[in-house]
C-alpha cells in the first residue's frame, strides 16, 4: 500500500511538472515544410505561448509549401483561421495575428483578426512589422525572422494596449510635424517665388521677337522628304532589380468583409 | 542724251506714280489715273533700256567730282541727276530706288537691274504706310513688362518700305545617321520592380528637297530680323519688273551667293537631321553616333523680297521693327523693359502663390 502510495506521488510530481509545459498544448508555431529544427520550433512556440497570453490573442506561424487551392496567399491565410481554429476567444471574434509563409513562391502574409489585433496591427504597422521580419527570410534565417516577429507583435500588442497603436501618425508625430512644416517653408518661400520668375521670365522673353533661323521646314516641298533605308537592329538586353517601397497608407487598419486584416507580398 | 534714272510719270499729267499695295497698281498722286503694272512696264522700256547703258563708273565719278572727297570715301558712292527737277542724288553704289530729296520723285537706278543683277522674282507689298503704324501698335500689345512710355508715345522715328534682295536657296539635302538606342519596360515583380532595357543599333537614310530658302543679300539689313519676318508666300511671286518699284526703296546686293549659301546649308542639314530622326520612334533615349548630311546645291534665284522698316528712338536708343511687307508679321530688336513693372510683377505672383500655398499646406498638416 505505502509503495502505490509512493508511486502515486511520484506521477503526481511527475505531472505537476510537466502541467506547466503543456499546460497550453496550441501549436502556435507550426513548420510543415522543414526549415525549422524541433528545438526552434519548441523555443518559438513557449515565446508565442507568452506573449498570446499576456494579451488574450493568438499568435502563430506557419510555415507551409503553397498555398495551392486558394487564389492567393491572404484567402489560403484565412482557410487556416477557420480550419484550424485559431485565436482566442470564441465564435468569430477570435482574436488572431498569423504569419503564413508559403516556400514554393515565397509569399508571405500577416493576418490579424478581432478588435484588438485590427487595432494593434495597422495597414501601416504590418508593413512595418514585415520589413523587419523579411531581412531575415531572403537571407533564409527563419528562426531568427520568425523570433522577431513574435517579439514585434509584443512591442505592437502593448502599443496599443496603451492606446498607442503604431501607425502612420504615431510612427513619428514630430518627424512628421517637421516634415509638414519643411514643405511650407519650401513652397512659400522657394517654389512660390521660382514659379513667379519663370512666369516673370517668359513674359519678358515676349519683348524679343528677332532671332536667326536654324530649320527650313517651310522650304520642304510636298513629297520632298524620301527616305531610302531604316535599320534598326537588336543588340542586347539589360535586366536591373530594385526593391518598392510600399506606400503605407493614411492610417489605420482595412478590414475585409471576413474582419480580416492583411499585409501580404513576397520575399 | 539718256538719263541714269528713271522717273515713273503719269502718262496724263507728268505727276509722280507710285505702287499701291492695296489695289497692285501704279497710281498718280496728282490725277488718280490707275495704271497696270503691264502698262506702265511696256511705256517705259525704252526709257529704261537708255538708262541702263550709262556707264557705272561715270555715276561714280560724277560723285567723286561733285563731292570733292577723297577716293576712298567717294568709291562707294554715285551721284545722279533727277529727271524731274535736275537736282543731284549722292546715293551710295548698291542703291536700285530712292526717291528725290528735292521734289518727291521716286527714281529708279536701272543700271543696277542690268546683266546678273536683274533679280529673277518679286513679291509685291501688299502692307500700306497707315497699315504698318496700326500694326505697330498691336504689336505692343501681349508684352506687359513694356515701358508704358515707350508705348503711349509711339513716336516712329522712320518708316521706310523696302525691297530686300534675298538669295533663295534650292538643293537636296543626303543624310545618313546613326543612333543607339533603347527601349525600357517595367514591371513588378513581388515588392521588387524590375526595369528591362533593351539595346538598338539604329540607322536612318535618306535625302529631302528643299525649295527657295531665304537668305538676304545686304549687308546692311540685320540677318535676326530678316530670318524672323519668314515666311514669305512664293505663290504669289511674280517675275521681276521695274515697274513695282516705284514708291519704296530698293538695294541691289552686295552680299554674293557663295557667301550666304552657308547659311542655307546649315538650315538644310538640321532640317535633314530632324526629319529623318521623326522617323525613329518608340525609343525612350537616342544617343548620336552619326549624323553625316551632304548637301547637293540646286538653283539660285535672286529676288526682292517686301519689308517695311521702322525705328523709333527711346531713352536716346533707337529701336528697330522690321515687318514682312507681304504678311504682315512684325518683329523687333531687343525691346526695353520696365523692370519696377518686372519687379512688381514678380512679387504679386509669388506673393498670391506663397499665401495659397501656406494655408494648403498648412491644412493638411
Amino acid at each position: 500500500m505505502r509503495k502505490f502510495r509512493n508511486l502515486f506521488l511520484l506521477l503526481l510530481f511527475t505531472f505537476a511538472l510537466i502541467v506547466p509545459i503543456h499546460a497550453d498544448n496550441t501549436e502556435y508555431v507550426r513548420d510543415d515544410y522543414g526549415e525549422l529544427n524541433s528545438s526552434e520550433v519548441s523555443e518559438l512556440n513557449q515565446l508565442a505561448a507568452q506573449v498570446s497570453k499576456k494579451y488574450n490573442v493568438g499568435v502563430y506561424i506557419r510555415v507551409e509549401k503553397s498555398s495551392s487551392g486558394y487564389s492567393n496567399i491572404e484567402k489560403y491565410a484565412e482557410s487556416l483561421y477557420t480550419s484550424d481554429t485559431l485565436g482566442y476567444g470564441t465564435g468569430d471574434s477570435r482574436e488572431c495575428v498569423a504569419l503564413v509563409i508559403t516556400m514554393s513562391d515565397r509569399h508571405y502574409d500577416i493576418m490579424a483578426h478581432g478588435d484588438t489585433c485590427n487595432t494593434a496591427f495597422t495597414d501601416y504597422g504590418k508593413n512595418e512589422l514585415a520589413d523587419n521580419v523579411k531581412h531575415y527570410l531572403r537571407e533564409d534565417d527563419y528562426f531568427t525572422g520568425f523570433k522577431t516577429f513574435i517579439e514585434d507583435c509584443d512591442t505592437y500588442l502593448a502599443s496599443a494596449a496603451e492606446g498607442k497603436p503604431i501607425d502612420v501618425a504615431a510612427a513619428d508625430p514630430e518627424a512628421h510635424a517637421n516634415m509638414m512644416r519643411n514643405i511650407r517653408y519650401g513652397v512659400t518661400f522657394g517654389a512660390a517665388p521660382l514659379i513667379a520668375l519663370i512666369v516673370c521670365l517668359i513674359l519678358k522673353a515676349k519683348n524679343k521677337t528677332a532671332g536667326i533661323q536654324l530649320e527650313a521646314n517651310n522650304y520642304i516641298p510636298k513629297g520632298g522628304v524620301h527616305l531610302t533605308g531604316q535599320q534598326d537592329i537588336f543588340l542586347y538586353r539589360t535586366e536591373t532589380v530594385s526593391h518598392i517601397n510600399r506606400d503605407r497608407g493614411g492610417g489605420g487598419t482595412s478590414i475585409n468583409s471576413g474582419g480580416f486584416s492583411h499585409g501580404s507580398g513576397s520575399f | 542724251m539718256p538719263e541714269q534714272l528713271t522717273n515713273y510719270q503719269c502718262p496724263n499729267c507728268k505727276a509722280p506714280l507710285h505702287f499701291e499695295p492695296s489695289i497692285q497698281k501704279l497710281k498718280c498722286d496728282n490725277c488718280g489715273s490707275e495704271f497696270t503694272i503691264e502698262q506702265i512696264t511696256a511705256a517705259f522700256a525704252e526709257k529704261n533700256q537708255e538708262a541702263v547703258s550709262i556707264d557705272d563708273a561715270k555715276a561714280q565719278a560724277t560723285a567723286s567730282e561733285t563731292l570733292q572727297w577723297s577716293e576712298e570715301e567717294t568709291k562707294h558712292l554715285r551721284a545722279y541727276n533727277c529727271p524731274s527737277c535736275g537736282a543731284q542724288l549722292v546715293t551710295d553704289e548698291t542703291t536700285a530706288a530712292t526717291s528725290c530729296p528735292y521734289c518727291g520723285n521716286p527714281t529708279v537706278v536701272p543700271a543696277q537691274f542690268s546683266g546678273s543683277l536683274k533679280p529673277d522674282y518679286l513679291i509685291p507689298f501688299k502692307y500700306e504706310k497707315k497699315q504698318v503704324v496700326e500694326a505697330l501698335k498691336g504689336f505692343y500689345k501681349g508684352k506687359p513688362f513694356l515701358p508704358s512710355k515707350f508705348s503711349a508715345q509711339n513716336h516712329i522715328e522712320e518708316i521706310k518700305g523696302l525691297y530686300v534682295p534675298f538669295w533663295l536657296y534650292d538643293g537636296t539635302a543626303n543624310g545618313n545617321l546613326q543612333y543607339h538606342g533603347t527601349r525600357v519596360t517595367s514591371f513588378s515583380r513581388g515588392d521588387d520592380l524590375v526595369t528591362v532595357t533593351e539595346h538598338y543599333q539604329i540607322g536612318r537614310q535618306g535625302d529631302v528637297d528643299f525649295d527657295n530658302i531665304p537668305a538676304d543679300a545686304s549687308s546692311t539689313m540685320p540677318d535676326e530680323l530678316m530670318d524672323a519676318i519668314e515666311p514669305f508666300d512664293y505663290s504669289e511671286m511674280k517675275p521681276f519688273v521695274l515697274s513695282y518699284l516705284p514708291g519704296f526703296l530698293a538695294n541691289r546686293y552686295d552680299v554674293d551667293s557663295s557667301t550666304d549659301a552657308s547659311r542655307a546649308d546649315q538650315r538644310m542639314k538640321n532640317t535633314t537631321i530632324d526629319q529623318l530622326r521623326s522617323t525613329i520612334i518608340g525609343y525612350a533615349a537616342l544617343l548620336p553616333q552619326v549624323e553625316n548630311v551632304s548637301i547637293e546645291p540646286g538653283m539660285v534665284h535672286y529676288a526682292f523680297l517686301p519689308v517695311w522698316l521702322l525705328s523709333t528712338k527711346y531713352n536716346g536708343k533707337n529701336y528697330l521693327f522690321a515687318m514682312n511687307g507681304q504678311t504682315g508679321k512684325m518683329v523687333s530688336d531687343d525691346l526695353p523693359v520696365a523692370w519696377n513693372k518686372f519687379f512688381l510683377t514678380f512679387i504679386v505672383i509669388a506673393a498670391v502663390l506663397g499665401v495659397i500655398a501656406w494655408f494648403a499646406i498648412g491644412m493638411m498638416g
